[in-house]
């Protein structure tokens, strides 16, 4: 008698010491994310959210890392750098995440880097642009999108097949289209391209006449056109009621060529974009398997196409934070850090892998992602002539 | 000079469009005094009525400017009568707390609800442009123009030669004694807002096809609409419609010839001297209404 | 009660970082203390002031860049980042002020929207200055003797020192002399001008007292948050200070920080509760709820439930001395505190019928006491009002200003006291021209007016009324009011018991303390004229003082008028009565049609048929009038 129950408690204390173990085990890794969800900038972010998700779910499904599940601990920036570093302040202390993704905006991730240096917790950034980024000596930072330097590198090797001689531009008024602006000039410069407007537009403006106008003006053959794809839908309807008859390049990524073909129509027709991922051929792309997969989950989910230009960076953010967490073995912020700089995988966009960028000493992580250049053709987009012989 | 004429031309058919914005605010702020900082989500729910109208249920361009018009009064009259006439005889900055209040709760209701991503709105009119010269003017601006013209000269009607643009007037100048003579001020309150707030939806509806349409496209437009009113005089239809005008051409040439940054710069320091010159508005002497 | 919860509350913020660990926690309270600063300055320009700046945000940012580009570029302390801060937001605040001279009301609110956006436009595009969009990042942590601040906590106590000099400046502006003469000026701008209180002069004060402390504000956050990026210029970020004014309550000096706190809590606490889609919209409702639900504010809301009067001004407890003053006194009112009016005046000399008239005959007198009005003519548009009026008014007496309706009487006050411009003509005043000076200058130099329509400050005590009628009668200034020195307080006292005798003498003991607004309407009419006598004036221009008084009511004021009077106060008085003009007159003035038809003693004037003939019409003019008895002067026709 006394057996049974001997037995029956053991037992029990066995299964309470598996259940403790594997609830212990069982505790989510938290990954926070900052994005802007509301606000000017609101489709963006949401995007990126989107993107994030499908990565967590897949990785959940395969198990998860290290037989733990992620979550993504989501906060909104309201398109404002105020915010941007409450939010950081409030993932890292409150919930205490090992890692962050963020936070969309130049801006806003230049707001929340201090926070990351004060509590020593890494963070990827998946979308901004800004040189200063990872030239501020912060340790903590790792970018998997490309600053508008390499971007125009990446162009660059197209200058000659383009016969570009004379090129305008025509910018947003931010962070973003001054430091295109800067970086594509440099280019310019080197091979011998003359310049001949350089005109900006307000974030929140609807009417570019003006500016439309003295581009005109100039006689060039070729307008760089970096903002987001709301104003560059504006700019090549107006390009059009104006007859500004020369080749319009897009830099930056947000272009989202579909959202152009639906929105501006046969005014888009021509026009080149500088996209870091094409979603219309997957194969193309350096892991064509990945990034096809990820197009049809995002089709099946129901997302808008045009998202995927940008959906894919929360993708790629998520992916190397979990990869970092694998080959760390643990969520500690101090060893994901060291892992970052030890990882390589194969994101939607391409290899990621990252590079020291910085002050000696002090230097932040920066991958170099893949740039393509695609074009709108017969109302669909196309690789363009010179790609496609290659 | 080529570049002059086409810098005029946009600044004229700017202008319109902005008059349009113009008029339904100096009804409101002119007349109801009150500081409208909801009348860009106004114009903003206009265009999406539009958008509704044109691109889901597929109805006519003419019949979904008119939808917008009717569901702009309905959206300004319900939150006259809910909102502003129980704080009646409370102090400016109460009421356009309030108008703030609404303007951030609708703004994002319509993020919620339509989504963050910009919406086009498709249109009957042909795309390729007009060519007078060296000068190139959209069919559908045009149009746009002499909606807007109509508009505006409707308006006129109903303020000087109706029973109900009586009542506003005489109501607005002196409400004891129109309540006297028999007017029942509070359905003349919101009348006045409803009046206001379909011009604005009519502006959004219109605008919407030119441009985008997207929850924040009000902010903008409130700010034109405020520099407007102000350089008009307030209360006063012609005064906005030349200050719309003269606006757009401002603008414009500003951004054309002055830098394009500093652009929205023009309809600030208009603001700022016309107040300080003349603060009764370039027209002061033009017909006032109230 | 209110002192022990303010004790505990003071105990429990200076000891914050002991109970709070959160580095969160303390970063939402070290927010809520910059918003605290900025919500006491904006109270000071919209609560106090009574004008709306919807620009607040611009004074924020120029502080903020101010100190942050000094650190950065020239590698200037945080200390003197923030004190020059502060004075760049004021010279901003000064600009502001000066606008206000133009325009008042809903215009001033779009010019300073317009100023911020100019300033906003500013900093995005002056990229060698502000570096553009990008804004300023890696503005130093401030330094105390050498130790940086680096920890939370430390820059916590930073915040709440601020914080304490905020409100500190705030109170000592609020309970003085200027506090009640911004007040005064957004109860009733055209009475207080009427009691020398010059509306320019004070509301510069109120803006740049106001932008210096959002200066101070702005630096203190961007040496917080690091980074200064033309985004502190949002609108967005003016209208949450809007919000925690009107949401606390404004005009008062704690509703600002009630509602600072408040709403930088919220949407923290609306990150933890409601989703992200929902969180804006909810804030958007919460807002319309609370301005609706509570129009006045959250703290007067949970005031008055305890308090049955409206509190007027927030005021330190005075004691009116009830002591009589000595017969010697050279003050005309110095009075047995609770003597009845009648029993005051056998108190005091009086002087005779014969003095007044020898000092009234004024042959080549001197210019003393005397106004005189030359040929003022005033047009509105293709109107002519007044055409080449003329006349004197005579120290020491009462002239009356008659006429029937139109006539241009109360043009004529306007016009002397500087509401309207005339078109040509002048006022001389002891030999000095006063036209086209401003009210409350020509308050200064003895000459001030009465109101047709009653006009008090309707919000504030009958106490509060009269002190601020004793404007001018005050020296303290701006630096010795934020000082807090001693001479201030005396002078307050001093003030205060001045204004308690003018109210005794007036007849309103009993009502010291009640809201004017809230009095019937006769003794409205004397909080009036005690207002008007404490700004001392040498000539009193009465319009209409007895219009709607009982009889009774009228008796009280012809006595009061002619009391007035023997105190050595000209008085020129319009009004309708004919039994009151006839009664307390030495000269009645009449006008018609924009011109003096006649002028002379009463009882020429009654018969006068120019005068009959205005007033009744052609065919009632009777017979002629007989030579006019013991009167002076001709009588004009």
């Amino acid at each position: 008698m006394r057996m049974r129950w001997a037995v029956v408690l053991v037992l029990l204390a066995g299964a309470a010491l598996v259940a403790a173990g594997a609830a212990e085990s069982q505790a989510p890794i938290k990954i926070g994310v900052i994005q802007p969800l509301s606000g000017s900038v609101a489709a963006s972010g949401n995007y990126v959210r989107m993107g994030a998700e499908i990565a967590r779910d897949w990785i959940n499904a395969r198990g998860g890392v290290g037989g733990r599940k992620i979550e993504l601990l989501i906060e909104d920036n309201k398109s404002d750098p105020k915010e941007a570093a409450s939010a950081a302040e409030k993932l890292i202390v409150r919930d205490k995440v090992p890692a962050l993704m963020g936070a969309w905006g130049s801006s806003m991730t230049l707001a929340a880097m201090p926070k990351l240096e004060e509590y020593g917790v890494p963070m990827v950034v998946e979308t901004s642009s800004a040189a200063s980024i990872t030239k501020r000596g912060n340790p903590w930072i790792f970018r998997i999108s490309p600053p508008s330097e390499m971007e125009a590198l990446g162009l660059e090797r197209y200058l000659g097949a383009l016969k570009v001689k004379k090129a305008d531009f025509l910018a947003v008024n931010t962070d973003w289209g001054r430091g295109a602006v800067t970086a594509f000039g440099d280019v310019l410069k080197k091979h011998n391209v003359a310049v001949g407007a350089t005109e900006y537009m307000d974030q929140a403006a609807t009417d570019m006449n003006a500016q439309i106008t003295k581009v005109k003006g100039t006689g060039g053959d070729t307008l760089f056109l970096t903002t987001a794809v709301e104003q560059i839908t504006l700019v090549l309807k107006q390009s059009q009621e104006q007859r500004l008859a020369r080749r319009i390049i897009t830099t930056g990524g947000s272009s989202s060529p579909t959202q152009l073909i639906k929105q501006a129509g046969a005014a888009a027709e021509g026009s080149y974009h500088i996209v870091f991922f094409m979603p219309w051929f997957p194969e193309a792309m350096p892991d064509g398997k990945l990034a096809k997969a990820f197009v049809d989950e995002w089709t099946k989910r129901g997302h808008p196409f045009e998202g995927l230009t940008e959906g894919f960076r929360g993708h790629d953010g998520i992916a190397t934070i979990a990869e970092a967490i694998r080959v760390a073995g643990k969520d500690e912020p101090k060893a994901i850090r060291e892992a970052l700089w030890k990882v390589s995988l194969m994101g939607v966009n391409g290899p990621i892998k990252f590079e020291k960028d910085g002050p000696a000493g002090k230097e932040s992580g920066q991958s170099r992602p893949s740039i393509f250049v695609v074009q709108i053709k017969g109302g669909k987009v196309a690789l363009p002539d010179f790609v496609a012989k290659k | 000079m080529e570049q002059l004429l086409q810098h005029l031309v946009n600044g004229l058919v700017l202008g319109g469009t902005y008059a349009l914005l113009g008029i339904g605010l100096t009804l409101i702020f002119g007349l109801m005094n009150v500081v409208n900082f909801a009348h860009g989500e106004l114009y903003t729910l206009g265009a999406y009525a539009a958008f509704t109208a044109l691109a889901v249920a597929q109805v006519d361009f003419f019949v979904a400017v008119a939808a917008a018009l009717v569901i702009g009064a309905a959206a300004g009259a319900t939150v006259e009568r809910v909102l502003l006439r129980p704080l009646h005889g409370e102090s400016i900055d109460t009421t356009m707390l309030v108008m703030i209040g609404v303007s951030i709760a609708a703004q994002n209701a319509l993020l919620l609800g339509f989504g963050g991503v910009a919406k086009s709105i498709p249109h009957p009119f042909p795309t390729a442009p007009l060519v007078l010269g060296p000068v190139s003017i959209a069919p559908l601006r045009l149009v746009v123009l002499a909606a807007a013209a109509v508009l505006i000269a409707g308006s006129y009607l109903v303020i000087h030669r109706t029973r109900l643009g009586q009542a506003m007037r005489a109501t607005f100048q002196d409400p004891d004694t129109a309540q006297l003579m028999g007017v029942r001020i509070h359905r003349v309150h919101t009348a006045t807002f409803a009046f206001g707030a379909a011009l604005a939806a009519a502006a959004g509806a219109l605008l919407g096809p030119v441009f985008l349409v997207y929850p924040s496209m009000g902010d903008l437009a409130a700010l034109r609409a405020f520099s407007v009113v102000i350089l008009g005089g307030l209360g006063n239809l012609p005064g906005a419609t030349l200050g719309g005008l003269i606006l757009g051409i401002a603008e414009e040439l500003g951004a054309g010839y002055v830098s394009s940054g500093y652009r929205d710069a023009a309809g600030f320091l208009i603001i700022i001297a016309v107040l300080l010159l003349r603060p009764s508005g370039l027209f002061a002497r033009a017909e006032r209404i109230g | 009660m209110s002192r022990l919860l303010a004790a505990l509350g003071a105990l429990a913020a200076v000891t914050v970082p002991l109970w709070i660990a959160s580095p969160y926690h303390l970063h939402v309270l070290i927010m809520a203390g910059i918003f605290i600063v900025l919500a006491s300055s904006l109270n000071l320009l919209l609560g106090y002031a009574g004008q709306l700046s919807l620009g607040h945000a611009a004074f924020f940012g120029i502080g903020a860049y101010t100190s942050a580009l000094l650190a950065l570029r020239l590698e200037w302390s945080f200390w003197a980042g923030l004190v020059c801060g502060t004075a760049a937001a004021a010279v901003a605040g000064w600009a502001i002020g000066r606008l206000a001279l133009k325009v008042r009301g809903a215009y001033f609110v779009l010019v300073t929207i317009s100023f911020a956006g100019v300033i906003s436009l500013v900093s995005v595009n002056w990229m060698e200055l502000t570096n553009g969009p990008l804004g300023l990042p890696g503005v130093p942590a401030p330094e105390v003797l050498g130790w940086p601040l680096r920890s939370k906590a430390a820059y916590y106590y930073l915040v709440l020192g601020g914080v304490a000099v905020a409100v500190l400046v705030c109170r000592r502006l609020v309970r003085s002399r200027i506090g009640r003469a911004f007040v005064a000026l957004r109860e009733n701008e055209a009475l207080a001008e009427s009691v020398g209180i010059d509306a320019v002069h004070y509301l510069v004060v109120a803006a740049v007292s106001s932008a210096a402390l959002a200066g101070m504000a702005g630096s203190l956050y961007a040496h917080y948050t690091r980074l200064v990026s033309p985004e502190v210029f949002l609108f967005s970020y003016t209208v949450t200070m809007v919000i925690m004014v009107v949401a606390g309550g404004k005009g008062t000096l704690s509703g600002p920080v009630v509602g600072a706190v408040l709403f930088t809590v919220l949407p923290e606490a609306l990150r933890e509760v409601v989703a992200w889609q929902w969180q804006m919209v909810l804030y958007g409702v919460l807002l319309v709820a609370l301005v609706f639900f509570l129009p006045r504010g959250i703290v007067p809301a949970l005031a008055s439930r305890r308090r049955r009067r409206a509190p007027a001004l927030e005021t330190p407890p005075v004691t009116v001395a009830a002591r009589p003053a000595e017969a010697a006194r050279p003050d005309a009112f110095a009075t047995a505190a609770t003597a009845p009016p009648a029993a005051a005046a056998a108190a005091t000399p009086k002087r005779s019928a014969a003095e007044r008239a020898e000092s009234a005959a004024g042959q080549a007198a001197p210019a003393a006491g005397r106004l005189v009005v030359r040929d003022l003519g005033v047009r509105f548009g293709g109107v002519e009002a007044l055409s080449g009026v003329s006349f004197e008014v005579r120290p020491d007496s009462v002239t009356s200003l008659i006429g029937p309706n139109g006539a241009g009487k109360t043009t004529a006050f306007n016009a002397i006291t500087g509401y309207l411009r005339p078109s040509r003509g002048d006022v001389l005043w002891e030999g000095r021209p006063i036209t086209r000076l401003r009210p409350s200058e020509i308050a200064r130099r003895g000459v001030v007016r009465t109101f047709q329509k009653t006009s008090v400050f309707p919000g504030l005590s009958v106490l509060d009324n009269v002190r601020v009628g004793l404007h001018l009668r005050g020296r303290a200034g701006w630096a010795a009011t934020l000082a807090g020195r001693r001479r201030v307080r005396e002078e307050e006292q001093a003030l205060a018991a001045e204004a308690g005798e003018i109210i005794a003498f007036a007849g309103l003991a009993g009502r010291r303390d009640e809201p004017a607004g809230a009095l019937p309407y006769g003794e409205q009419r004397l909080v009036e004229l005690a207002v008007a006598l404490a700004a001392r004036p040498r000539v009193l221009l009465l319009d209409e003082p007895a219009a709607g008084m009982t009889t009774a009511e009228k008796a009280a004021a012809s006595a009061l008028i002619r009391r007035i009077r023997d105190r050595g106060v000209t008085v020129l008085v319009v009004e309708h009565d004919m039994r009151l003009v006839m009664g307390i007159s030495d000269t009645v003035i009449v006008l018609n049609g924009g011109r003096v038809i006649a002028e002379g003693p009463p009882a020429a004037i009654q018969a006068h048929p120019e005068v009959i003939r205005a007033y009744l019409g052609a065919g009632a003019a009777g017979p002629p009038a007989s030579a006019p008895v013991g009167g002076t002067g001709p009588a004009r026709s």
